[in-house]
C-alpha cells in the first residue's frame, strides 16, 4: 500500500507544482537557516588541534557572582560563566611553580592600546603569557626569539614577540626585531616575531576585546605593571585597581595550560590540584569553594563552545525560525487537503478507511519534506559559502559535513511528518458523506 | 439484503435540530432491483448514505447482509463498503486526474488485491460496460454516458452485492439513460441487488419493486394517495 500512496501523493503534487514548491520552499528556507547555523556553530567548535595531545586545561570552578556583577553585559558578551572556570593571576602565579608538569602556560588575551616607535597610537590585540605557549600552540617563532621562563612572571619585563601580520601592518616591510613599543606607559623591545595562526589561540582562549590578528604577546608579569586586566576584575566602580591588589584577588581570568604526557603526571597533578584547594579552603583566602577540573584540551573546546552564550542564542533563533516554517507549511497543507475533501470523501465511499487516508496524507507530507531538504541542504550550502565570503576574518572555515547533512535531512523529514499530522488527522477525521456528491 | 428497523437520524446545529429520518423501515431482499422515490427533502440522500455506511445514525437497527453495523469502528464498516456496496452518483465523482483504469483501480487497491487480479477484474468490469478501448481516457475526455458507465464500472469492478445508485441517469439524454438503466437491469439479472433512488417514474417502473420515501419515513402510497402523489 505504500507504493500506492507514495503514488497518489507524487501524483497529488505535481497536480499544483507551484504551490508543491511553495511548500518545499517554506520548508527549506528554515531547515536551511537551521543547518547553517549549525554548520558554522559546529565548524567554530570542531578541533582545530586534532590528534592525540597531552596538553590539559586547568580549572577551579567556582561561583564568583560575574552575571550578579557584570549584569546583561556577562550574558550578551559569553561572559557569564567562562571566567568561572578560570584561574585568577594569584594561583596561576601559586601552580606554575609545580615541577609536575613538562611545561606549562598561563595566557590572558585582551586589546591594548599601543604606541609605535613613530609616535602613532594604535589598538591592537595582546597576549600575555608565559613562554612556553608558543610551543604548547605550535605557534612557530618565524625569527628571532622569545623570552627566558624566568621572566614569565617579571613585572618588570621589557619584551614581546610581535605576530608576523600585525607587524607588517605597524612596521610595513621593515624588520620588526628590535624596535620599541609603549603599552600603558611600559615601553618593550620586540625579541620575535611569531608566524600568524590566529585559530589556535581564538579558539581555546577567551578573548577579553575584538581583533583578528594575535598582536602582541608579552610575558604574563607584565598585566601587574600595566595594569592590564579585565573591566570585571576590580568591579565596575574601582578603576583604581592597585598592582599589589592583583596578586591577592580571586577573578578568574587567566587560563593555565599544563602538559602531562605520562599518567603518573596527570595522577600527581591531580592530587596537586586537590591538595591546593584544600589549602585555599583552610587558609580563607578562596572567596568560594573550588572545584578543580583537570581537562583535556578538546574536552575544554567543547564545553567552552557549550558555554557560549552568543552561539546558543543564535541557535536557538534558529530553531525558531524552524518552527515557524513548520507552522506555515502546516497552514499550506491545511489548505491543500482541505480542497480535496470531495475526493477524499469519494475514496472513503470505495472503502478507503480512516487511517489509509491519514496515511496517503502523511506521505504526502513526508514526500514535501524530502524535497524541502533537497532544496534546504542547497540553500544551507550556499549560505555557509555567503557566511565564508563575508567573513574573511573567521577563525575557521566553515562547511557542511556528512554527519550535518544527514542529521538535516532528518529533522526536515521530522518537521514534514510534524506539519503533517493535523492536516491528516483533519482530512480523514471528516465524515464521507458530508463532501459526497450524491446529486 | 438490506433490512432497516426504526432508523432515525438527526441533524443538528446550534440549537436546532432537524429530523432527517424519523422511524424508518425497510426491508430489501438478495437480488431484488427497489427504486426509492420521494420529494427533494424526504431523506433519500440520508437514507442513502446510511445504507451505505457513509454517515451514522441515531436510533433502530441496521443489517446489511445479515451483519449488524450498529457499533462497527471505521475499519469494519470501510472494509463491508469496499466489499459489499458499489456507489454510482448522479453527478458520476470520478476522480479527475485518475485515468478510466486508475479510478477503476481505487477500490480495488483498498481492498488490497495484487496486481494481476487488479487488472482481470478492471478489464472484465471495463468489458462489461463496454469502455475497454477507453481505459487510458481521463473523465474529461469522455462524454457523460461514457463517464457514467465508468462509475458504474467502478462500482462492479469489486463484485458487491448491492448497488446504490443516485438518479444515476439524471445528467444524461433520454439515449443514454436508456442504455444505463438496460446496464443495471442486465446487472441485477446476474445477481446484484440494486437500490436505486430516482425521481422519474418511467425509470422506477423498470424496478421490481418501489417504495417511497416522505418526511423520513417510507410510505405506502395507497395508504395516503393524496401527499404522496402531490410529493412525487
Amino acid at each position: 500500500m505504500l507504493a500506492y500512496y507514495l503514488q497518489q501523493a507524487l501524483r497529488s503534487l505535481r497536480r499544483n507544482p507551484a504551490y508543491s514548491m511553495l511548500m518545499m520552499l517554506c520548508l527549506a528556507l528554515g531547515v536551511g537557516v537551521w543547518i547553517s547555523v549549525h554548520s558554522t556553530v559546529a565548524s567554530q567548535a570542531r578541533d582545530p588541534m586534532p590528534g592525540p595531545r597531552n596538553l590539559f586545561h586547568v580549572e577551579l570552578e567556582h561561583d564568583s557572582g560575574l552575571p550578579e556583577r557584570m549584569g546583561n553585559a556577562a550574558g550578551i558578551w559569553g561572559l557569564a560563566h567562562l571566567p568561572d572556570l578560570l584561574l585568577s593571576y594569584r594561583q596561576v602565579s601559586e601552580l606554575s611553580r609545580s615541577q609536575i608538569p613538562s611545561r606549562s602556560a598561563g595566557a590572558f588575551s585582551t586589546q591594548v592600546a599601543v604606541q609605535l616607535d613613530d609616535g602613532r597610537f594604535v589598538e591592537g590585540p595582546a597576549t600575555f603569557c608565559f613562554a612556553d605557549l608558543f610551543a604548547l600552540f605550535e605557534i612557530p617563532v618565524l625569527s628571532g626569539s622569545t623570552w627566558a621562563r624566568s621572566l614569565d612572571l617579571d613585572p618588570n619585563a621589557n619584551v614581546a614577540v610581535v605576530d608576523h601580520d600585525q607587524a607588517r601592518l605597524w612596521f610595513g616591510n621593515t624588520d620588526p626585531i628590535g624596535r620599541k613599543v609603549r603599552l600603558g606607559g611600559v615601553e618593550v623591545t620586540i625579541s620575535g616575531v611569531a608566524a600568524s595562526d590566529p585559530q589556535r589561540l581564538r579558539l581555546y582562549h577567551l578573548w577579553f576585546g575584538g581583533g583578528y590578528r594575535n598582536g602582541l604577546f608579552l610575558p604574563l608579569g607584565l598585566i601587574e605593571r600595566m595594569r592590564a586586566r579585565p573591566v570585571f576584575v576590580f568591579g565596575w566602580n574601582d578603576h583604581d585597581g592597585a598592582n599589589a591588589a592583583l596578586r591577592t584577588l580571586d577573578d578568574g581570568f587567566v587560563h593555565f595550560w599544563v602538559e602531562l604526557p605520562t599518567e603518573a603526571q596527570r595522577s600527581a597533578m591531580i592530587l596537586l590540584l586537590d591538595s591546593y584547594v584544600e589549602r585555599e579552603r583552610v587558609s580563607g583566602r578562596a572567596s568560594a569553594p573550588l572545584r578543580p577540573t583537570l581537562r583535556r584540551l578538546d574536552d575544554w573546546r567543547r564545553n567552552a563552545h557549550q558555554l557560549y552564550a552568543g552561539y546558543r542564542l543564535v541557535e536557538m533563533l534558529s530553531l525558531i525560525g524552524l518552527i515557524a516554517s513548520c507552522l506555515s507549511l502546516v497552514r499550506l497543507l491545511m489548505a491543500k487537503f482541505q480542497i480535496r475533501a470531495p475526493e477524499v470523501s469519494v475514496r472513503r465511499a470505495l472503502g478507503a478507511s480512516r487511517r489509509a487516508v491519514f496515511l496517503q496524507h502523511i506521505v504526502e507530507a513526508l514526500l514535501v519534506g524530502v524535497g524541502g531538504a533537497l532544496i534546504g541542504l542547497l540553500f544551507a550550502s550556499l549560505e555557509v559559502a555567503m557566511y565564508n565570503a563575508a567573513l574573511p576574518d573567521r577563525t575557521v572555515d566553515f562547511a557542511l559535513d556528512l554527519g550535518q547533512v544527514a542529521s538535516g535531512f532528518g529533522v526536515t523529514l521530522l518537521c514534514a511528518l510534524f506539519a503533517g499530522l493535523y492536516p491528516a488527522w483533519r482530512i480523514c477525521s471528516i465524515p464521507p458523506a458530508v463532501y459526497l456528491r450524491w446529486q | 439484503m438490506i433490512r432497516m428497523t426504526g432508523i432515525k437520524k438527526v441533524y443538528t446545529s446550534g440549537v436546532l435540530a432537524m429530523e432527517a429520518l424519523a422511524d424508518l423501515s425497510l426491508h430489501v431482499g438478495k437480488g431484488e432491483f427497489v427504486a426509492i422515490m420521494g420529494p427533494s427533502g424526504s431523506g433519500k440522500t440520508t437514507f442513502l448514505n446510511i445504507a451505505g455506511l457513509l454517515d451514522s445514525f441515531d436510533g433502530g437497527d441496521y443489517l446489511l447482509d445479515d451483519i449488524d453495523v450498529r457499533g462497527l469502528g471505521d475499519d469494519e464498516q470501510s472494509r463491508l463498503r469496499n466489499q459489499k456496496i458499489g456507489f454510482v452518483f448522479q453527478s458520476f465523482n470520478l476522480i479527475p486526474d485518475l485515468d478510466v483504469f486508475d479510478n477503476l483501480d481505487v477500490p480495488l487497491r483498498y481492498r488490497g488485491l495484487h496486481g494481476a487480479e487488479r487488472r482481470r477484474r478492471i478489464e472484465h468490469a471495463l468489458e462489461q460496460v463496454g469502455l475497454t478501448a477507453r481505459s487510458r481516457h481521463l473523465p474529461s475526455q469522455l462524454s457523460g454516458g461514457q463517464q457514467q458507465r465508468v462509475a458504474i464500472a467502478r462500482a462492479l469492478v469489486g463484485e458487491p452485492k448491492l448497488i446504490l445508485a443516485d438518479e444515476p441517469t439524471g445528467n444524461l439524454d433520454s439515449v443514454m439513460a436508456r442504455q444505463i438503466m438496460e446496464l443495471l437491469q442486465k446487472i441485477n439479472q446476474q445477481g446484484t441487488t440494486i437500490v436505486m433512488v430516482t425521481h422519474a417514474a418511467e425509470l422506477a417502473a423498470r424496478a421490481h419493486r418501489k417504495l417511497h420515501i416522505l418526511d423520513g419515513k417510507v410510505i405506502d402510497p395507497q395508504a395516503r394517495p393524496r401527499r404522496a402523489a402531490e410529493a412525487i
